[in-house]
């Protein structure tokens, strides 16, 4: 189970990876629909209101294609045995986390509070105490899915390139960090 | 019955044990001398079975990742470590 959830990518096949990723990257797209989400950067995950259908398609698409190229050149020059099946599969099957986090805005009780937030004064803010705790219980969940989120990236980018020495693990988070703010610029300037 | 493993380090020390005797089981020909024990040898016997099984799987690690239950980066990247290794042993033959 742990293996299954944590480094699938240990076990089973390219092909069965990217069919089951690409069957989650669907099923997040319309659950992004469905619950007004927006994943607007490689890392981002955002609440918004009137999300069209195509919106979440089409950020997927670029989140997954721009992270897979700028894993794929740093596993090249890590590992030249580097195939792009193993990185593809890693970016396609670690958006799961962000897929189920869209279900917190059921009822789009997130958009409701994040309206909440920005249309108050901030000293004038009042949560009821349902708010609160529905809050406290979602700031816990939402760490421990960033975290599987990046154990996931980590653990299929690891088993594609051979990762292994520490100035490694570090590029592979410096290409994260600028792929994000990539990423940003993309969803804010040219989309 | 369990068959011995052969040991390849020194249980004390760690060292790379050599050989210094080989005898016939038929006529009980005893041979002495100081031998290095050959690189493949010296692997552990998990690496020495991942070796044979690609060799009997004809390099195949497509075949292999198969057979192991694993992915194909799993067994390559296991295969290039092993060669990473065998080149590191290979020097202190000669």
């Amino acid at each position: 189970m742990k293996t299954l959830l944590l480094n699938p990518f240990k076990k089973y096949t390219e092909k069965q990876l990217i069919l089951i990723g690409i069957v989650f990257t669907v099923l997040g797209s319309l659950s992004a629909y469905w619950f007004n989400a927006r994943y607007d950067g490689v890392l981002d995950l955002h609440f918004a209101t009137n999300v069209a259908i195509e919106t979440p398609f089409i950020e997927n698409a670029v989140n997954i294609v721009l992270l897979s190229f700028t894993l794929y050149m740093l596993g090249i020059y890590i590992n030249k045995k580097t195939r792009i099946a193993d990185v593809l599969s890693t970016v396609l099957l670690a958006r799961l986390p962000f897929y189920l986090l869209t279900l917190i805005n059921i009822s789009s009780k997130i958009s409701n509070i994040e309206r909440k937030v920005i249309t108050s004064n901030p000293y004038d803010i009042r949560f009821a105490p349902s708010e609160i705790v529905y809050l406290l219980v979602l700031s816990i969940l939402i760490l421990v899915f960033i975290v599987w989120h990046i154990a996931l990236l980590y653990n299929g980018f690891k088993v594609a390139a051979n990762l292994k020495t520490t100035n490694q693990k570090i590029l592979f988070a410096v290409t994260i960090l600028i792929t994000e703010i990539i990423s940003k610029i993309l969803f804010y300037t040219i989309l | 019955m369990i068959e011995p493993k052969l040991p390849s380090t020194c249980p004390s020390c760690s060292e790379p044990l050599r050989v210094s005797q080989l005898s016939c089981p038929e006529c009980q020909t005893q041979v002495s001398g100081n031998y290095p024990l050959p690189a493949l040898l010296r692997l552990s016997k998990e690496e020495q079975d991942f070796i044979i099984q690609f060799f009997l799987s004809s390099g195949s690690l497509k075949k292999m990742a198969q057979q192991m239950g694993n992915s194909y980066p799993t067994v390559r990247n296991k295969l290039d470590d092993l060669i990473e290794k065998v080149k590191q042993l290979i020097p202190d033959e000669e």
